[in-house]
């Protein structure tokens, strides 16, 4: 059986479709992971930094308060404005993010919203007073001239003067150069961002759902976004609690941490790709010519069927495995520097209880359609259930699972104590999903071993000749 | 061995492609002749356990052919054309052929230098299978049929696309290895039954019209008017002139 898988193995090596597989998983390990931890380790003493440690840390966020609340309409009312000034809204439809440009009877109605939120004019909001009152400034005893990349000449009043050309001619020892952050230009920006908020909590959220909803699902604009961004301890800026700290060190042993982020980063990817490798496999035989060779061996279809599916599965996961040992290699060395005790087995423990079951359940839907079908549908359908099986946005930070979840997300190296508190619920879903995984591997088994016998021909236009088996000739 | 098939009949969609064969099989050469859509092949992937007829029992001493657990061992199928995998050497293929015949370790390393050699390929073991020719090709499908040392070889057309050379070896091979197991060749070529085949079935439509020695087959068209000294070719042919005439009444 060993050497059989092992023949297995070698074909899917052989096989463009598997190393496409690999590439894919390379960028999101290279692009996507490694730089995220590599920015972690950047910014240890930073207070937001999982990395954090000092003698005294953030209060922990309890139920959401007035403060809290008002803290959210504003930002989030601020946040609406840039988009509506720019036209252009972030949305995650399916898990990654999307852009969307409004239409002009749309944005009107933002506008409107956007008043309703702040008591500013329309002439605020679009920045046109503050054009207005730029060119009036011009006139005043102390002119400020704002320059491209940020900061300002400061002139006193009598410095500079118009030429004959109508050109501003400034004098070698005349006006100071203040840089962008000492500048304090009355920009259109800040002055539309001095408001107060005019309506009720309610009103708010009222307000919140219909711009969601124009937008599209899982906006900033979103109930869970804006619980997520506002009264969580999750979030990337906010400042690490003491339990965080404690979780981290604790419970994550650090190396967890990183292990379930960068099973998150490609959760995704797993989530669609190893169907073609599976897929490829199967119908090699197919294109090949070597079903009539094959399929009367003495072999059992269980012991094929099962013996591929392991091979496709193990080499999928192979590189799941290799790709982040760099990571683990930096982060074992600073736990060592900073005398902590990584967990060295991190990255295995979660690829395999994370991303196995998933891995396993996308190839035997596939391995299933194929031994019926003997066709690409196969991966037709996981691209089907990749466009769907994606978890929606209020599960983005993890430790929200349900029976049925396809994939686990947790976007943040926080967050282990709310994965604990849940870890029955998720130890389920994975073990269902892998259960249904097998379910459908047995179910292959019975397809595969009723085509070696000349039934269930549909599919295979080949056979639908007037033999049930018709091996066309390759030389 | 001896394979006994009694009223086979296969129904593909109203479609009758065998009716109620009937026919012993007992060691040696067996040659099955037939034009092409006479249902050789069809009856051969029955046999071979890759096709469910629609009535009638095949038995491989006594065992049924639904018992494939039992029958598979006892068979070697060469298909009437096929390909293989191009990445992969004749050794390799010979490998993975013997994985899914569950052949052990030893046995493997015994048989599989031995059958290439038989087959003339045992210098060429390393080459990639994309870099043989249609004639390598198939004597490598031959040793991979053989791998298992099956009581039963069934081969659909092994000759097509081989040179005269090619195809005298090819049946001397076979020949060889009928001594004390059946084998079973379904060809549209007469002289090659004629060659190699100690007994004979014709078929056409679906319908089973001779089975006996191929002398007996040559001795049918002995009486017809039109040869004097006839040769199996001739009987083959005379027996499709009467079923036509037949056909026409």
């Amino acid at each position: 059986m060993m050497r059989l898988f092992g023949m297995e193995c070698k074909k899917i090596a052989g096989s463009i479709l598997y190393w496409v597989l690999v590439l894919a998983l390379m960028a999101v390990s290279i692009f996507q992971y490694e730089p995220s931890m590599e920015s972690e380790l950047r910014r240890v003493n930073d207070p937001s930094s999982v990395f954090y440690t000092a003698d005294s840390y953030a209060p922990e966020r309890g139920a959401p308060d007035e403060a809290m609340e008002q803290s959210m309409m504003k930002e989030a009312t601020k946040l609406l404005m840039y988009n509506y000034r720019d036209n252009s809204y972030l949305y995650y439809p399916f898990g990654y993010v999307k852009e969307k440009t409004m239409s002009a009877e749309e944005q009107a109605v933002i506008l409107q919203y956007l008043m309703e939120l702040t008591g500013l004019s329309e002439q605020v909001i679009n920045g046109t007073a503050n054009e207005t009152a730029d060119e009036t400034d011009s006139t005043s005893d102390t002119g400020d001239v704002p320059i491209s990349g940020g900061g300002a000449f400061v002139f006193k009043p009598g410095e500079g003067s118009m030429n004959e050309n109508g050109q501003f001619v400034i004098g070698a020892d005349e006006g100071q150069y203040v840089p962008g952050d000492e500048a304090d230009p009355e920009t259109p920006a800040q002055s539309r961002n001095d408001f107060e908020i005019q309506v009720t909590f309610e009103r708010f959220k009222e307000i919140m759902e219909k711009v969601n909803k124009m937008i599209g699902p899982g906006s900033y604009f979103s109930w869970p976004m804006l619980k997520l961004y506002y009264f969580g301890n999750d979030m990337e800026d906010a400042p690490i609690t003491e339990r965080q700290h404690r979780e981290f060190y604790e419970g994550d042993q650090v190396t967890g941490a990183f292990a379930r982020y960068y099973c998150d980063s490609i959760s995704i990817s797993v989530l669609f790709l190893p169907a073609f490798v599976i897929v490829d496999l199967m119908l090699r035989d197919k294109r090949r010519n070597m079903r009539g060779l094959i399929y009367p061996r003495t072999v059992s279809s269980a012991k094929l069927i099962c013996t591929r599916y392991a091979a496709a599965v193990s080499m999928t996961m192979l590189p799941i495995l290799i790709l982040p040992v760099k990571s683990l290699v930096v982060l074992m060395r600073y736990c060592g520097s900073i005398g902590v005790q990584g967990d060295v087995l991190a990255f295995v423990k979660y690829t395999f209880a994370w991303i196995l079951p998933t891995v396993m359940l996308v190839m035997a839907v596939s391995l299933l359609v194929t031994a019926l079908l003997e066709n690409y549908a196969g991966i037709l359908l996981s691209g089907m259930i990749w466009l769907v099986g994606k978890p929606p946005i209020d599960k983005l930070e993890g430790g929200n699972y349900g029976l049925f979840d396809l994939i686990i997300r947790h976007n943040t190296l926080r967050g282990y104590g709310r994965m604990m508190e849940n870890i029955q619920m998720l130890t389920l879903n994975r073990i269902t999903i892998s259960v249904i995984a097998l379910a459908l591997v047995g179910l292959a088994v019975l397809v595969y071993s009723r085509k070696r016998k000349g039934g269930l021909t549909f599919g295979d236009k080949k056979s639908t000749h007037n033999h049930r088996f018709k091996f066309t000739a390759k030389h | 061995m001896e394979i006994r098939i009694q009223d086979l009949k296969k129904d593909y969609r109203q479609k009758t492609v065998l009716d109620n064969i009937s026919l012993t099989i007992g060691n040696g050469m067996f040659g099955l002749l037939g034009r092409n859509g006479a249902g050789k092949t069809t009856l051969m992937q029955i046999l071979s356990t890759l096709g469910k007829p629609t009535s009638g029992t095949v038995t491989f001493d006594n065992i049924p052919l639904e018992d494939t657990r039992k029958v598979r061992p006892l068979i070697g199928f060469l298909p009437q054309e096929f390909s293989l995998y191009p990445d992969m050497s004749a050794l390799e293929i010979m490998r993975y052929l013997a994985a899914l015949s569950n052949l052990p370790m030893e046995v493997q390393r015994q048989h599989i230098p031995d059958l290439l050699q038989r087959v003339n390929l045992w210098e060429d073991k390393g080459k990639k299978v994309r870099k043989l020719s249609g004639g390598m090709k198939r004597r490598l499908g031959i040793a991979g049929a053989l791998l298992h040392d099956p009581q039963v070889l069934i081969a659909d057309e092994p000759t097509v696309g081989l040179d005269p050379q090619e195809r005298l070896r090819f049946y001397e091979l076979l020949r060889e290895f009928s001594y004390s197991r059946v084998v079973i060749v379904s060809t549209h070529i007469v002289s090659d039954i004629e060659a190699v085949c100690e007994r004979v079935a014709v078929m056409d439509a679906g319908k089973l019209l001779f089975t006996g020695k191929v002398e007996a087959l040559a001795q049918k068209a002995a009486g017809s008017s039109i040869h004097r000294t006839a040769t199996v070719e001739d009987g083959y042919m005379e027996m499709l002139r009467r079923l036509e005439r037949e056909v026409e009444k």
